[in-house]
């Protein structure tokens, strides 16, 4: 009971308003530095934000200083005239405070209260829950016939299922509690039965009772132990069929997701296999093999290209030697003529000289035959009255005539001439 | 909410609505959330005939702490209300007690325009109002006037 939400019946003293809730003081309490009072619930309340004193706001180190209040406080909050809190449900109660919860526990008939039925659990005032319990739609009623205790809804469902209910058996129409109605319907000799051995051809039909007669006679029973093997066999045979029978649908599933399997890769590998297929599905895509035969067909084209200048190289090369050895050939012989001209002049020069000094001079002409060999020093005493030219047109002519017909002879002679210039 | 929450303002407005102060009303109190309570100058003083509205807005831990309070509307002319309606008032923030109520932080108010003697804005205020936030209660308040 919240004594915090109670009406009072007269106005309370302000001194015994709590000044943080603004209600009268519940379980008063008084700050032992500064006096002031206040319920217990707030002023904790209060203390855990900020540890003042509310009204003072002097200092409160800890809730120790919190003691109860004064016997003669307590009392006179105990005592004040409240109304009950089910006023509004027409309770006319008014009586002190600390009656209350008495009031509300024993006499009180606007309490509410639950009701005790597992379904029901609606809450009733105290008053009227005797009424409420005789009608209550959830309340227990007892079976009549097996006496025991049921909730009112599940009566009618207890009553078909009731175990000591009489049923009557359909066969030899006698009546019997329930729990025995099962076994008797097994065992009634008025049963309507076949053979026992029905199963293997008997077609003997009749009442229960009539059945161990029948036995005796039937032509199956001295047949009963062969039926049996035959029978377990068989059985036998039955489990190990459909056991095959699993087998082979698990095989024929895994055949089905292999198929699968290679067509998807037979049609994946298709894509490399037949590039005619590709080509014609990709428009403008050229397919590998075109642009692997183009690049071949680039790289003979460039073979013989490089074929091609590697032969007008080697032509420019021959050309290129035969000019200059030509050149080389004609500087030669140019070269020659003066050397055979400054033969004659010193020649002439010794005669000079040998013609002032009084001597007979001896003259003498040497015709040099244009021999490369001859070395200046060797003739050069002998002494040349005039020099005759070689004759150089012929052998530049054979040379020019021999470089174009045998280039291979040009390239061995073309090392040498450096070593004739020398001379 | 707790049950004092609920219990606490719904009292302070029966007694807010039953027995009002002198120059206070309550306009709009729909919810424990916030109230508007409207507070007329007092005759004799700088603000009499002017009315001024004010807005609580309670936190679900009231009255253990203080609540919003802030002018809307017109805002009067006060050395220690800025012109975003927040007050500098010491009981509105660090001087907060559970035992302050709706009623004594309005006849606060009240005595503090009532003490005015010259009509003009804090010192500080285009700053202030510049970088205030939205509720006054984050803002650092220095407490400097005793004079009212």
């Amino acid at each position: 009971m919240d004594l915090n939400s109670i009406a009072y019946v007269e106005s309370v003293n302000s001194n015994l308003i709590c000044c943080i809730c603004q209600t009268p003081f519940v379980d008063p309490v008084v700050i032992d530095t500064c006096g002031h009072t206040f319920c217990k619930d707030c002023i904790t309340q209060a203390l855990s934000t900020r540890s003042t004193c509310p009204v003072d706001r002097s200092h409160i180190s800890n809730v120790n200083e919190l003691k109860p209040a004064t016997k003669i406080i307590m009392n006179m909050v105990n005592e004040l005239l409240v109304y009950c809190p089910n006023k509004n449900d027409g309770c006319l109660y008014q009586g002190q405070r600390q009656l209350l919860n008495f009031h509300l526990q024993e006499e009180c008939l606007f309490t509410k209260l639950e009701c005790n039925n597992e379904e029901c659990r609606e809450m009733i005032l105290k008053r009227d829950l005797s009424k409420h319990m005789e009608n209550c739609i959830a309340r227990m009623v007892k079976c009549e016939t097996c006496k025991e205790i049921v909730p009112l809804s599940t009566l009618e469902g207890h009553k078909i299922t009731c175990p000591v209910k009489n049923i009557e058996c359909p066969f030899c129409h006698t009546t019997r509690i329930q729990s025995e109605h099962t076994l008797h319907l097994e065992e009634c000799p008025d049963k309507y039965v076949t053979c026992r051995h029905a199963e293997f051809g008997c077609i003997w039909e009749g009442l229960q009772h009539d059945l161990s007669d029948h036995i005796g006679s039937c032509n199956y029973e001295s047949l009963k132990e062969f039926f049996k093997m035959y029978k377990q066999r068989n059985d036998a045979l039955d489990l190990e069929n459909q056991q095959l029978k699993t087998i082979v649908q698990d095989l024929r599933n895994t055949v089905d997701l292999l198929e699968g399997q290679v067509s998807a890769i037979s049609d994946w590998l298709s894509n490399f296999i037949d590039p005619k297929g590709l080509a014609s599905n990709v428009e403008g895509e050229p397919s590998i093999s075109s642009i692997h035969e183009l690049l071949l067909s680039d790289n003979d084209r460039m073979k013989n290209e490089i074929e091609n200048l590697s032969a007008s190289l080697t032509d420019l090369e021959l050309r290129q030697n035969v000019a200059i050895m030509t050149e080389g050939m004609r500087m030669q012989e140019e070269i020659h003529g003066i050397k055979n001209i400054c033969h004659g002049l010193r020649m002439q020069m010794h005669y000079i000289l040998m013609e002032r000094r009084g001597g007979e001079p001896s003259v003498r002409t040497a015709c040099p035959k244009g021999s490369v060999n001859v070395r200046p020093g060797l003739i050069g005493p002998m002494g040349l009255g005039r020099t005759v030219p070689p004759n150089t047109n012929n052998s530049k002519s054979s040379l020019d005539s021999s470089s174009a017909s045998n280039p291979h002879l040009l390239r061995i002679l073309g090392p040498e001439s450096p070593r004739k210039e020398k001379l | 909410m707790s049950a004092l929450f609920t219990k606490r303002l719904s009292k302070e407005l029966v007694d807010l609505k039953i027995n009002p102060p002198a120059g206070i009303e309550v306009i709009e109190a729909d919810t424990f959330k916030s109230w508007k309570l409207t507070l007329d100058g007092v005759d004799g003083t700088l603000y009499a005939g002017e009315r001024f509205t004010l807005e609580f807005r309670f936190s679900p831990n009231y009255p253990m702490e203080s609540p919003e309070v802030v002018f809307i509307g017109d805002i009067p002319t006060h050395p220690h209300i800025y012109t975003n309606g927040h007050i500098c008032l010491n009981v509105l923030y660090n001087q907060w007690s559970p035992v302050l109520s709706v009623r004594s932080v309005c006849l606060s108010i009240q005595s503090m325009l009532s003490s005015c003697t010259c009509k003009e804005p804090p010192p500080d205020n285009s700053h202030y109002v510049k970088t205030a936030k939205a509720s006054p209660k984050l803002t650092q308040w220095a407490f400097h006037d005793d004079s009212v």
